[in-house]
This record gives C-alpha cells, structure tokens and sequence, in this order.
C-alpha cells in the first residue's frame, strides 16, 4: 500500500488536516503541534502488518489498541487516539477515501505472520537520532533501548546497526555511495578532512570514531561536535538509502521521513544536506522532512521558483544555490530529472491558532499572499525585528 | 497583441511619459512610455510611476526614496496592488503573458536597514527586484520574464 494524502480529525494535538503528499513535504509548525505524531502514523499507515510482526517477534503484546498504541508510539502515546479520532486514506492511483483506525485494521483484525508479512516503504530517520550511539561509541540495536521509546528509533537504530555491521568496503566517510559533489560539500562543511572509521576497542569491540590524520590519534564519538555527533546518523541513512551499486533506490522504500533535518547544523551544512534530499527526490523517493529552520524552506522556496524559468536557467540557479557549476554532469542530472520529471513540492503548516491546531497547506510559499508569507511563523520573527529597527 | 490596446491607452515616445527629473535615471532604448500612476491612480490606489516599452518588453519603474522599512514597506504594498490590478484587468489573460520586470528606483541613496529573512524582501526577491534598489537602471541590460512569472499569477 502506498499512501498519496491523508486526513485526520482529533489526533493528538490535532484539530483537523489534510496533507497530499509530493516529492517533497515539508511540515512545519512550532513544537509539540503534532508534526511527529502525523509522521509516525503516516508509517504506520503504510508499514501497519510490518510493524506489528516486528513488535511482536521482539515480545510486546499487542492485543488491545492501548497496547499496540504503546508499542510503536511508547509509554503513554495512546492517548493520542480518543472515541472522536477519524484517520482516512486515499492510495496512489486511486480515488477511494478509506477509513484507517487500529482496532480495525491491526488489533481486531487477525493479520497473518508469515516471513513475508509486511514490507517497509517508509524509511524513517527520527529527530532522537543522536540516541542510536551506545556508550562504546557504536550504535545500538533494537533491544539495547527501553520497552517504553517509540518503534521508529528502534527500527532506525537497528537498521543502521545491520548497516555498518556488514559494511567492509573502507571508511564509513568518505564513501562512494555519495556522488562527488555531495560528498564533497558534505566533507567542506562537516568532516574537514576527517574520516569515519570502524574501530575495533582492545579487539574486542567495534566503535565509531573521526580519524583526522593526526599524530593525536582517533576521535571517539563523545568528543565529535554536536554536529557531527547529529549528523553523523543522518549520513548512514543516506547511505543505507543510496546503494553504491547500479540500483538508483531502495526497491521496498517508497518513502524517506526525516525529522528536524538541521539539528545541530549551521547553514552551509544544511545546504550540502538538502543536495542530498534532491539527490534522493530525482531518483525516484519521495522524501518528507519536518523542520525548524528558515534556510530549508528558503531552498525549497528558492527551487519552487527557479522551477517555473527556462531549463538552462533552472540548471543554472540550482547550481548555484549548491556553489556548483551548472557545466557539471551531475548537478545537470539532478536538475534535469527534477525538471523533466515536474517533481513536486508541498508545504504543511502545523497552525496553532483558534484553540486548537489545523494544518494549513502554504504549498505555494507565496510571499505576496498574507496566508503563507509568514511560511509558518518561520519569517514571522525576522519580520518584527526589521519592523523594529524601521521604527527606533 | 499591442500593449495600447491591452490597457486601452496611448503611450508617449520615447522618455516623454516619464517626468522630466526622473527621465535621467533611466536608460537604454525606450521606445514608449506611459506615466503608470497618473493614467490609473484613481486617489486611493497604488500603483508603480512608469510603464515602459523597452526591447520588445514593459517594464514598471517606481521611483520611491529607499530611507528606512517603511519604504520597503510601501513598495511592496505596491507590488501587490500591481498583481491584483493586473489579475483583475479585463485582459489579463494576454497581460500576463508580456515580458517584463519590476525596478525600484530610489532617490538619495539607499539607508535601509534590514534582515534577508523578512518576508517582504523575499516578495520582492521572487518578483525578480533587485534589491537594495539602484539609482539609475539601464533597460537594455535587464533580463525580462513573462508576468506570470514574475508575479506568480
């Protein structure tokens, strides 16, 4: 099943939405508004039998929809669900509007185990991505985490375990899954020459560390900077989501979740990630990304445009909003596939006015428009400053 | 189809609609001009000073001080009235599909202290305006766009 728009009514914090998903979603809207909530249940949406097998092999009862709720959203999530809590669906290539809820579809229903119940299309990279390190400076597997923390940081973790576990080709960074520009960007603004090993602690055990070529030796995880230590989970998912090999994509997965992509990262890194989401959205990914930040909408603002010029302009824009040549073979690729291929863009706003919190599509980023100028509250506060200094 | 007849007015040769003191800030080949704002300013309205023919395009120019955000402020009310003035005009359909761009012109320099963030330097930024604002614009440098791409429309 893959999933094209949603609607929800009394979801947690949620008053009532309605999200179309494109090639690229961007949610918006300032804390505990509900963002996560909705992402989760998009996953779950999708990867429902998947989850479920997997909750249950790793011993969670599932019977009741609290315990499932539970589960897959952790301690005391159920409450997001109450007796007015509708959840609708419409598929890809369908028109039919299809009611979801847990006792329905997973509960009460009797979902048949079998190794191949299930499939997971929604690739989920979750804003507590710093936690997958384990104290020796590796990564965690679904097990080393409390019954009580949400599926999604579980799975995350224990995919990029399975990840760099079987990985024996070099360095973790640089590696050539990552075309040479990406990597290059990636390496100017956040490894500076540093490479990312697997070590082997007292040949016991395995630990990340940044190897910077000096006589100083390795760097363990607890002394990276705040943004590498963020970063650093979010590069393994790209990898895990960008084989090396001649497939473009991931054949299960459909869809790539990132929340908060600019955690603990300063402009120019950001810019060298979003490189990396269009490189995921040209072939063939649909990627969903909640934010804080004005510089990701700003790209996506800045694409959405250059997308209406000329297809030489649009190249030579794209360009350089990365500081790339428009001459070069890949940053053409890129935008060509991007262009071609009318790639689209949509825009959430998570909107806490009128007592509650409605989600508001400022899809068009409209800057003449006062319904999605502010793009979600996001430039409301550079607004008042400038409004500020005209006045004083 | 002929700009005069789109808007049903007649333009002036060359610089002739443009007021004598503006007419040096503006340069290149002009064709024809049209005094924008005493031809549709109906009292309360708010439209740019200068409609231009220039290289087959039609530039608007808005002579306006650049001195603090107020100013920024007030041209970018004008640049919405200027996108509802052409959606609501009875031919927009062929208006919207004319080349052209929108330049502020200022007068005594550019003071304005402002952060890129702000939403109305955004609009003013995707509606191709070069901003801060220059004192003298040459109109066969400019790149033109159709209006429905400057304005979104």
């Amino acid at each position: 099943m893959s999933i094209k728009k949603i609607s929800v009514n009394n979801l947690g914090p949620i008053t009532q939405g309605e999200v179309e998903f494109g090639d690229l979603t961007l949610f918006m809207g300032p804390q505990a508004t509900g963002k996560s909530i909705l992402l989760q249940h998009f996953k779950l949406l999708n990867d429902y039998k998947y989850i479920y097998k997997y909750l249950l092999s790793k011993g969670f009862s599932l019977k009741t929809e609290d315990e499932f709720l539970q589960g897959y959203l952790g301690e005391n999530m159920n409450k997001v669900w109450n007796k007015n809590t509708q959840f609708t669906y419409t598929e890809h290539n369908k028109s039919a509007q299809n009611q979801f809820s847990i006792k329905s579809d997973i509960t009460g229903k009797q979902i048949r185990i079998s190794k191949d119940t299930g499939r997971s299309i929604c690739f989920y990279i979750p804003a507590q991505r710093v936690l997958i390190y384990d104290p020796d400076g590796w990564v965690k597997d679904f097990g080393g985490y409390p019954f009580s923390y949400p599926f999604v940081i579980k799975e995350f973790s224990e995919l990029i375990r399975q990840y760099i576990t079987t990985d024996d080709k070099g360095d973790l960074f640089p590696k050539r899954n990552l075309k040479g520009e990406i990597k290059d960007l990636i390496d100017k603004n956040l490894f500076r020459g540093a490479r990312l090993k697997k070590e082997r602690i007292a040949g016991l055990k395995n630990r990340l560390v940044l190897d910077l070529k000096q006589e100083s030796g390795t760097i363990p995880f607890v002394s990276w900077s705040a943004g590498q230590r963020e970063f650093i989970p979010l590069m393994l998912g790209l990898y895990y989501l960008l084989p090396a090999a001649r497939s473009e994509k991931l054949k299960d997965v459909d869809y790539v979740i990132i929340e908060e992509l600019e955690m603990g990262l300063h402009p120019d890194a950001i810019t060298a990630v979003m490189f990396a989401i269009f490189e995921l959205v040209q072939r063939g990914y649909k990627v969903i990304i909640s934010t804080h930040s004005a510089h990701v909408v700003e790209i996506v603002w800045a694409v959405k445009n250059l997308l209406k010029s000329a297809n030489g302009s649009f190249v030579k824009g794209f360009a350089e909003i990365f500081s790339q040549n428009s001459t070069n073979g890949t940053i053409k690729d890129i935008a060509n596939k991007l262009q071609l291929n009318k790639k689209s863009f949509n825009v959430y706003f998570f909107n806490p006015e009128d007592g509650g919190i409605n989600i508001d599509d400022i899809s068009s980023l409209d800057t003449l428009d006062e319904k999605t100028a502010g793009w979600g509250g996001i430039s409301a506060a550079s607004a008042k400053i400038n409004d500020i200094v005209s006045r004083y | 189809m002929d700009i005069e007849k789109i808007l049903g007015v007649s333009f002036e040769s060359g610089k002739h609609g443009i007021k004598g003191e503006h007419r040096s800030k503006i340069n290149g080949n002009i064709k024809k001009s049209l005094d924008f704002d005493r031809t549709f300013n109906r009292g309360n309205d708010n439209p740019w000073d200068y409609l231009l023919e220039s290289n087959d395009a039609y530039p608007f120019v808005e002579v306006h001080p650049a001195k603090s955000g107020g100013n920024l402020d007030e041209v970018f009310s004008k640049l919405k009235w200027m996108r509802d003035w052409i959606i609501k005009h009875k031919n927009y359909k062929e208006l919207r599909k004319e080349k052209s761009r929108f330049i502020w012109l200022h007068t005594g320099g550019f003071n304005i202290q402002y952060t890129p963030r702000d939403p109305k330097v955004r609009a003013l930024s995707s509606a191709k305006i070069k901003f801060p604002p220059q004192g003298v614009v040459d109109c066969d440098r400019l790149e033109y766009f159709t209006l429905q791409q400057i304005l979104n429309i």
